[in-house]
C-alpha cells in the first residue's frame, strides 16, 4: 500500500515537474520558429524572427511553468537568468521580458496581439493561438 | 526586477505610434558582515587602522580591522529608476546607500538614446567600465564573490561625468559589443586616498577616454578594455589644489569566462601604467584574477587566485604587492536572492609596511527586486 503510495507520489512529482509547456504566438504568424529564435527573443538579444518583431511575455518567477521554462528553453536556472538580467538591468544595457502574473493573462495577450510571443502549461492551448514549439 | 506589470499591460494595447511615458524601478540589496580571524596583532598599526585588516572596497575605504565584527563594509543598498519618455529615449537614475558612507551616492544619472537598433548614445553620470563586473560591482547577486576582488577592482575613481557610445550587433551565434566612453571625474574626500594618508585628499581623474569590446558565443565571453586619463591628487594639510603636472594612467585589460552552465572559470588579466611627468617614475601594476568553480543544484562552491604586483624600478619607490586568494560557498535560495560565504586569505608582499596578512571571513545576503 504504502508502496503504491509512493510510487503514484513519484509519478504526480515527475508531472509537475516535468509538465510540458508550449510557446505560442497569434495563429496569424506562420513562419517556423527554433528554440534558437525563441531563446534570443526572451534574452533580450534580437525582437526579430524571419523579418517579424517579436515581443516576449514572461510569466512570473512563482509560477512552475517559468523555471521549466527557463532551464528546457534558455537552458539555464532561473537564479542564472535573474543574475543576467541583475547586470544588463542596472547598467542600462536591457530590460528583461515583462511579466505578467498568470498563464491565462499570456494566452489572451498572446491571443489579441500579432506580435507577442509567450509561454503556457500546454493543457491551456486552445485555438486562438498556434503553438510553435514544445519543451 | 523591475516592477512595471501595471504600467505596460495598457500600454500594449496603444498602437505604437501613440508614446506613452513608462516609469520602470527597481533596486538591490547586499548585507554582509565579516571578521578577521588572525589573532596575531601586527609588529605596527597601518595609517592608524587595527592590522592586520583587510581592503574590502578601495573605492570607499572599506577597511575591516583586526578584533571588529564590521557589517558597514559590504552593506548596501541600491535604488534605480527608469523615465521612458518614447521608445528609445529614456532617463535612469541610481544611488546607493552604503554603509561605508555616510551619504547616498548618485551612481548613475544618465540620457540614453538609441540611435539605431544597434547604436546608444548615452550622457551623464555613469560607472567607469574599467574592469568585466565595474559596471555591477555593488550589485551582488549577478556575480558569484562576496565582492569584486581588490587585487584588481581598488581604484581612486569609479564613476565619470561624461558620454558613451555603445555598439552592439549579433554575427551568427557571436554577440559584439564595442562601447567608446570619455569624461571626468572629481572624487572629494576620497576613500582610495584615506587608505594611504591619515588626512583627507580630493582625487581627480581628468580626460578619461577609453574603450571596450565585448564578444559572447554559447559559454564563452571574452572583453579586451583600454583606459587613460590624467592623474592628479591633492597634498592637504599643505596645499589644496592638485598636483601638477597629472600623472598619465593607462590600462589594458583583458577577461576570459567560461561559463558551461555547471562548470565555470573566471579569468581576469590587467595592466594600469602611471607616469609621473615631472619625476619621471613609472609604476606598471599588472593584476590578475582566476577562478574556477561549479553550480551543484542552487549551490556554488568556487576558489579564486588574484595578485596585484606594482614593479616600478624606481630605487625610491616601494612597490605595493599582494596575493588575495578565496574560496566562495554561494547558495541560491530563491532566483532573486543569494547567501554568500566567503574566506579570503591574503598575502601581504609589499615592500612597505602595509595592511599585513589576513584572513577575513565574510558572509552576505543579497536581494535584486
Amino acid at each position: 500500500m504504502l508502496k503504491n503510495l509512493l510510487m503514484a507520489l513519484f509519478v504526480v512529482m515527475q508531472g509537475a515537474a516535468f509538465a510540458e509547456i508550449a510557446v505560442i504566438v497569434h495563429p496569424s504568424q506562420g513562419a517556423a520558429i527554433s528554440q534558437d529564435d525563441i531563446s534570443r527573443v526572451f534574452m533580450g538579444r534580437s525582437g526579430d524572427i524571419a523579418g517579424e518583431t517579436f515581443i516576449p511575455v514572461n510569466l512570473a518567477d512563482s509560477h512552475p511553468a517559468k523555471a521549466h521554462f527557463d532551464q528546457a528553453v534558455l537552458g539555464r536556472s532561473s537564479s542564472q537568468i535573474k543574475a543576467y538580467w541583475s547586470r544588463l538591468v542596472f547598467t542600462g544595457k536591457g530590460t528583461p521580458p515583462k511579466e505578467v502574473g498568470s498563464d491565462s493573462e499570456v494566452l489572451t495577450l498572446v491571443a489579441k496581439n500579432p506580435n507577442i510571443i509567450g509561454y503556457v502549461p500546454l493543457s491551456m492551448v486552445d485555438d486562438s493561438v498556434r503553438v510553435v514549439a514544445t519543451f | 526586477m523591475q516592477c512595471t506589470k501595471f504600467v505596460w499591460v495598457p500600454a500594449l494595447f496603444v498602437a505604437s505610434t501613440v508614446s506613452a511615458v513608462d516609469f520602470q524601478y527597481g533596486g538591490f540589496l547586499t548585507v554582509g558582515a565579516g571578521t578577521i580571524i588572525d589573532k596575531k596583532e601586527s609588529a605596527y598599526d597601518y595609517e592608524g587602522f587595527n592590522c592586520p585588516c583587510f581592503i574590502s572596497d578601495f573605492n570607499t575605504a572599506g577597511l575591516y580591522e583586526r578584533g571588529d565584527i564590521g557589517w558597514k563594509q559590504d552593506t548596501r543598498l541600491g535604488l534605480q529608476g527608469t523615465v521612458r519618455f518614447q521608445p528609445g529615449l529614456s532617463l535612469t537614475a541610481q544611488g546607493v546607500a552604503r554603509g561605508s558612507d555616510s551619504s547616498v551616492n548618485l551612481e548613475w544619472l544618465y540620457l540614453s538614446y538609441d540611435l539605431t537598433n544597434e547604436i546608444t548614445l548615452q550622457v551623464g553620470r555613469k560607472r567607469i567600465p574599467l574592469y568585466y563586473y565595474s559596471d555591477f560591482q555593488d550589485v551582488g547577486l549577478a556575480y558569484i564573490w562576496a565582492r569584486p576582488t581588490q587585487a584588481l577592482y581598488g581604484w581612486e575613481a569609479s564613476n565619470y561625468n561624461g558620454a558613451s557610445v555603445r555598439y552592439a550587433t549579433f554575427s551568427g551565434h557571436w554577440e559584439i559589443q564595442a562601447s567608446a566612453f570619455a569624461g571626468n571625474e572629481t572624487v572629494r574626500k576620497s576613500g582610495f586616498a584615506r587608505i594611504y594618508d591619515e588626512v583627507n585628499q580630493d582625487i581627480r581623474w581628468r580626460n578619461i577616454l577609453g574603450a571596450d569590446l565585448e564578444v559572447t558565443r554559447d559559454w564563452f565571453t571574452a572583453r579586451v578594455v583600454y583606459l587613460q586619463s590624467d592623474n592628479s591628487i591633492t597634498d592637504k594639510p599643505d596645499s589644496a589644489d592638485f598636483s601638477r603636472p597629472a600623472d598619465k594612467q593607462r590600462v589594458f585589460g583583458l577577461a576570459l569566462n567560461a561559463d558551461f552552465n555547471d562548470w565555470l572559470i573566471l579569468s581576469e588579466f590587467n595592466t594600469n601604467t602611471r607616469k609621473s611627468r615631472d619625476e619621471e617614475l613609472s609604476i606598471p601594476a599588472p593584476a590578475m584574477s582566476v577562478g574556477v568553480g561549479r553550480r551543484i543544484g542552487a549551490w556554488t562552491p568556487f576558489i579564486n587566485y588574484a595578485r596585484f604586483w606594482e614593479k616600478s624600478k624606481d630605487a625610491d619607490y616601494e612597490n605595493e604587492r599582494f596575493i588575495d586568494l578565496s574560496a566562495t560557498l554561494r547558495y541560491d535560495i530563491t532566483s532573486s536572492s543569494a547567501f554568500k560565504f566567503q574566506i579570503n586569505r591574503f598575502s601581504d608582499r609589499s615592500e612597505f609596511q602595509f595592511v599585513g596578512a589576513t584572513t577575513l571571513l565574510s558572509a552576505n545576503y543579497n536581494l535584486v527586486f
